[in-house]
């Protein structure tokens, strides 16, 4: 089955075409790098919108499919395609590398170098969103690794080197831990394929055993873990986000770390059910650490990054509790969580790197007052810092609470702790605010300079208005996600079924 | 007819969106939009209540759209309108539109005139929002955007620590309230039916709870759990003990808010809230006598802290504090029908002392009753006002206080013994707050040297509805909307109470007018003896003192050990140990890289013939 006419492919296409692109603009030719690469991010942002609004809810659970064999002899092609779930992951990723490379304005040194390995790392993450082959996934997800080590050990600030490695070391021992089961997966089936669809096919006629599940799921679970942070496997995280540049930060906060709970809902609830059920109870128990540890931890803070860094961790947890309930609303409250704290975090670490570009300090007991000079900045942080703490009207409230719903009942004593825990993200996020830009003025940052004009205000607002439209109407997305959460879910329930 | 009802509720949020793109040259635009929209909110309102001012008729709106579906989950947004939330529309829309027009005059000259104005919108939004919700999840998402409006009210001078701080402080105190508030949602859910025809609508609500109830001994227990937990939002909106601290410290914001958001209205959306729910309260006897008893509490606790206030917000907010419990007393001894009346006058009567105290601030540039004097010599008009309003609080005949709480006070009489004679000592104090009040503000020597002259008809018309609405509002059947069948009837007059009350409304009301005219030496070697309890007071019990040394050595602490153990335990300890280890391991392992085929060659072979042992001697089966 050989469709040709598919636009998927282009996601990747184009921002590695624009980075080829780059390498023979010359270096000096700053201003035309810039918009290379701010008009091939907009362009995978149409595209995106094109796929969230022609993806057919009621369709074939995979759409805008295409299939092209690579390597006959071991199963491997070219297969790519998108369920409600893909859409909206594809949507948040367009969405932060658009405004990513908007904010990267700010990159003075080495302009050129930089957007090459910025393309590339939007391409890889748009590769492994959109791959339905287990060897493509996982050559997209080692590819989005490479461009970040340099780009935090370049273009970072404080304690890049160590940053760097740490990051870098980290994520791929998750990614190995992940390989070693992907590879069982493959031997398992006995299929000779590495292809998602036929696996699943496989895994519903004729499903792993028990024993196979049991060892296996825990590789995927905790590999794909590390990535997206979970405790005691996070430290890499504030640490690395401190480092990295502004938009690296919003990209891996925003969608990277998104990428391991994306794989476990894509690979190991329709693949290993079984498995799924006995591990992820115990990764219910690890988020809570997750959501109180990271809050309070964020509380003892002094830099602005580490604070949203470890907030990054704490809200981690809440998506691994709605996944954890292993049904439909849980599923679909996870991945409508994942977006929405992807665009805030982005925005956090956008705003604070707007300020940390003109104070060249990000401690928040050198800054205060900031309000005066900043008026716009200040209004984007306020907004930001509420929805983080799921104040209604954003989406970040549609999610959490519909992860309490759903979690309540299998979990009651988690839900009662997650709850506090947005008791505690309120409380270190408005101590920040009130640290940061209320209070007396500060002379020593009076030359600071808000966001003027459309260009410069673009980036936040964007961010702001896709909270807001998305929090008041969550059913735009929610329509899309429920579909494939509910097949997902139908499916887990047939293979479940047919042990004894 | 349906249809307009979204207006009440839309109306204050165009004006919000609109107000952002004025520009600053023509920033008088916001103001006005601001007073249209909350003014056509009223107009509308006033349609709906017409019907029962005619001929007291009931009638209830219901409309709703489906907001989230999920398998599980059925979420709606919609609206539901009877007589309760007509009457708290009345008051939410009627007293917003006067303080909106008083604060074209107050915040003219304020540098965030434009922000001012589109918080206020934002507040009556999500106020109107609160109160026509026909779902118990939708009232709790305007019920956190009430708690945001507030905070950037009360924030809205950012600049001054004091303001920055306890915009924060109401914030993170409400939020420890709604904590409960939303697991007792929760609960409620989880209470009302089976899985998947669960549902959070007040209109079926009732009858699933009942049934609940009555299906098994255990479950009242449950629905007393539930039902306290929802009673955790009230105490932090309507800031009852021991959530009250952050009201007296959100007298920070500008003078017009902390009348209409934080004395008429939004701290008494959690009076609302026992309103709404009540009829499934009533199935708790145990929770509605708890709530009967912080109520009456707090009302004695607050009057207590007034009496020692020297600003006269704080004066007020205290007094706020205080008429608050009375309400939420009134609830838990089992009529929300006199709760909601009192809240009703008393929105106009504190309303009225607000914006007469904020004229008279605005005039006199001071907050410090010890520093004015004299005042109602020079500013008559406001003067009468305030005294109107104190009138009012105290409950003196004909004025609207009088009428709710002699209803308060003849239910606890009937109840609650113990509360009543509570309730009563908070009469004579309320009395005495407020005649030590006005007899340093308007009489005596004045201690202003500003010269002073009555604001402009844009203060004063406000004042002047305000003060009929409390002098006479007890005879405009405002508790006509109260006769619903869920509600118990009110009790009529009782002689002996509102003897009672008005001896000691009087006698509190003499004794702190002369006290505070009897010269100072004389006052202060009468207080001498009583200098221990004059500390306490100050230190308002002691409270702030408990929180902040609950944050400042049990959290904050705490903070820093979780931030040390990361540091040390799980970066230092774990990880960076694990890497020194490969290192290490890699370290030795690189000896055996020794470049040599016959050491290669020999460990190739050893290795082959362990192989060879093992499968032969079947250890690998």
């Amino acid at each position: 089955m050989l469709t040709s006419h598919s636009l998927l492919p282009y996601l990747v296409l184009i921002p590695l075409m624009a980075s080829a692109f780059i390498l023979v603009v010359p270096s000096e030719r700053i201003s035309a790098i810039r918009k290379i690469a701010i008009g091939a991010t907009f362009l995978t942002l149409i595209l995106a919108f094109f796929f969230l609004f022609s993806y057919q809810p009621s369709g074939s659970p995979y759409q805008f499919t295409i299939q092209i064999p690579w390597v006959r002899s071991f199963g491997i092609s070219y297969h790519a395609g998108l369920d409600g779930i893909g859409v909206v992951m594809v949507l948040l990723h367009a969405i932060l590398s658009f405004t990513g490379a908007l904010v990267s304005r700010s990159i003075k040194q080495d302009v050129k170098l930089y957007f090459i390995f910025y393309l590339i790392l939007v391409a890889s993450i748009f590769g492994v969103f959109t791959s339905l082959d287990l060897f493509f996934l996982y050559l997209f997800y080692e590819m989005s690794v490479i461009p970040l080590y340099p780009m935090i050990g370049i273009w970072g600030s404080q304690n890049r080197e160590y940053a760097s490695m740490k990051l870098t070391l980290y994520i791929s021992l998750g990614a190995v831990i992940a390989l070693v089961g992907l590879l069982a997966l493959y031997f398992a089936s006995g299929l000779q394929t590495f292809d998602l669809e036929a696996l699943s096919q496989q895994a519903q006629n004729q499903p792993f055993s028990v024993y196979f599940q049991m060892w296996c799921a825990p590789l995927l679970i905790f590999g794909f873990g590390v990535i997206a942070s979970l405790w005691p496997f996070h430290s890499w995280s504030p640490i690395g986000y401190a480092a990295a540049p502004t938009a690296v930060s919003m990209l891996h906060a925003g969608v990277l770390k998104k990428l391991g709970i994306f794989l476990i809902i894509r690979i190991v609830i329709p693949l290993l059910p079984e498995g799924a059920k006995f591990w992820l109870p115990i990764t219910a128990v690890l988020c809570i650490v997750n959501i109180l540890y990271g809050a309070w931890a964020a509380m003892a803070q002094k830099d602005m990054k580490f604070v949203i860094g470890f907030a990054s961790v704490s809200h981690m947890g809440y998506a691994f509790l709605g996944l954890a309930c292993l049904n439909q609303m849980g599923l679909t409250a996870t991945v409508f969580f994942m977006f929405a704290h992807g665009i805030m975090a982005a925005l956090c670490f956008a705003l604070i790197g707007f300020i940390y570009d003109q104070t060249h300090t990000r401690m928040i007991p050198d800054l205060g007052g900031l309000a005066k000079q900043l008026p716009f900045i200040t209004v984007c942080f306020v907004i930001a810092a509420f929805a983080s703490s799921g104040l209604p009207g954003f989406a970040n409230f549609v999610s959490e609470i519909l992860i309490f719903f759903s979690a309540w009942e299998h979990y009651p004593v988690q839900t009662i702790l997650a709850i506090f825990g947005i008791v505690i993200t309120a409380t270190y996020m408005l101590r920040m605010i009130r640290n940061v830009f209320f209070g007396p003025p500060n002379p020593n940052w009076a030359y600071l300079k808000d966001a003027k004009g459309l260009a410069g205000k673009l980036p936040y607002g964007f961010l702001v208005a896709v909270l807001l439209i998305f929090g008041v109407w969550p059913s735009l997305l929610l329509n899309i996600i429920r579909p494939t959460t509910e097949a997902l879910i139908e499916s887990r329930a047939a293979v479940l079924a047919q042990y004894p | 007819m349906i249809h307009i009802a979204w207006w009440i509720l839309f109306f204050p949020l165009i004006s919000f969106a609109i107000i952002p793109f004025i520009p600053e040259a023509k920033r008088i635009f916001a103001g006005w939009i601001a007073c249209v929209g909350i003014f056509f909110s009223f107009l509308i309102t006033l349609r709906f209540a017409r019907p029962m001012f005619d001929a007291g008729e009931f009638h209830t709106w219901y409309s709703k759209i489906n907001w989230i579906l999920i398998p599980g989950l059925q979420l709606e947004l919609g609206f539901f309108i009877d007589s309760l939330a007509i009457l708290m529309l009345l008051v939410v829309t009627g007293v917003g539109t006067a303080i909106f027009y008083y604060s074209l005059e107050y915040m003219e000259h304020d540098e965030g005139y434009k922000r001012y104005f589109a918080g206020l919108s934002l507040f009556a939004f999500s106020m109107i929002g609160i109160v026509i919700s026909g779902n118990l999840l939708q009232l709790f998402i305007f019920w956190e955007l009430v708690g945001l409006s507030s905070y950037l009210l009360i924030g809205h001078w950012y600049q001054k620590d004091e303001a920055a701080d306890a915009g924060k402080k109401a914030f993170l105190t409400n939020r420890i309230g709604d904590f409960g508030f939303l697991i007792g949602i929760l609960l409620l859910w989880t209470f009302s039916g089976p899985a998947g025809s669960r549902t959070l609508n007040f209109l079926q609500l009732n009858a699933s709870i009942s049934s609940f109830v009555q299906s098994s001994p255990a479950h009242a227990t449950g629905l007393t759990i539930a039902m306290l937990l929802i009673f955790c939002g009230v105490l932090g909106k309507s800031a009852q003990f021991p959530l009250h601290v952050w009201l007296p410290d959100a007298m920070e914001g500008p003078t017009p808010v902390s009348a209409l958001i934080h004395a008429a209205t939004m701290v008494a959306a959690g009076v609302y809230l026992l309103a709404r729910m009540f009829s499934l309260f009533l199935l708790s006897p145990v929770a509605l006598e708890i709530i009967a008893y912080i109520g009456g509490f707090t009302a004695l606790f607050a009057a207590t802290q007034a009496i020692v206030q020297k600003d006269i917000k704080r004066v007020l907010a205290y007094s706020t504090l205080s008429q608050l419990g009375y309400m939420v007393m009134a609830i838990g001894l089992g009529s929300a029908a006199v709760g909601m009346y009192h809240l009703t006058t008393h929105a106009f009567f504190k309303a009225l002392l607000f914006l007469g105290a904020g004229s008279i601030i605005h005039a006199t540039e001071k907050q410090n009753i010890f520093e004015m004097g004299g005042v109602i010599k020079k500013m008559p008009f406001t003067s009468a006002a305030f005294l109107i309003g104190t009138f009012a609080l105290i409950g003196f005949w004909p004025s609207s206080g009088f009428f709710s709480k002699d209803k308060i006070l003849a239910l606890a009489f009937s109840e609650n013994r113990l509360l009543f004679i509570s309730s009563a000592i908070t009469v004579f104090l309320t009395a005495l707050y407020m005649g030590r009040a006005i007899s340093l503000m308007f009489f005596g020597a004045s201690k202003i040297r500003k010269k002073l002259h009555e604001p402009s008809q844009k203060i004063l018309m406000p004042l002047l509805i305000l003060s009929i609405l409390s002098l006479a509002g007890g005879f405009f059947g405002f508790e006509r909307f109260l006769h619903d069948p869920n509600h118990h009837e009110m009790s009529g007059p009782n002689s002996l109470v509102i003897q009672l009350a008005t001896v000691l409304g009087l006698a509190g009301v003499f004794s702190g007018f002369f006290f505070y005219r009897i010269g100072e030496k004389n006052r202060k070697s009468l207080l001498q003896p009583f200098s221990w309890a004059y500390e306490i007071l100050m230190r308002k019990y002691f409270m702030d003192d408990l929180y902040d040394f609950l944050i400042r050595y049990i959290q904050q602490p705490f903070a820093k050990l979780l931030d040390w153990f990361e540091r040390t335990i799980i970066v230092e300890g774990a990880v960076n140990h694990a890497a020194s280890f490969t290192a290490l391991t890699g370290r030795y392992f690189k000896k055996l890289q020794t470049g040599r085929i016959q050491t290669y060659l020999s460990v190739f072979f050893s290795g082959v013939v362990i192989a060879i042992y093992l499968i032969r001697f079947g250890a690998l089966h």
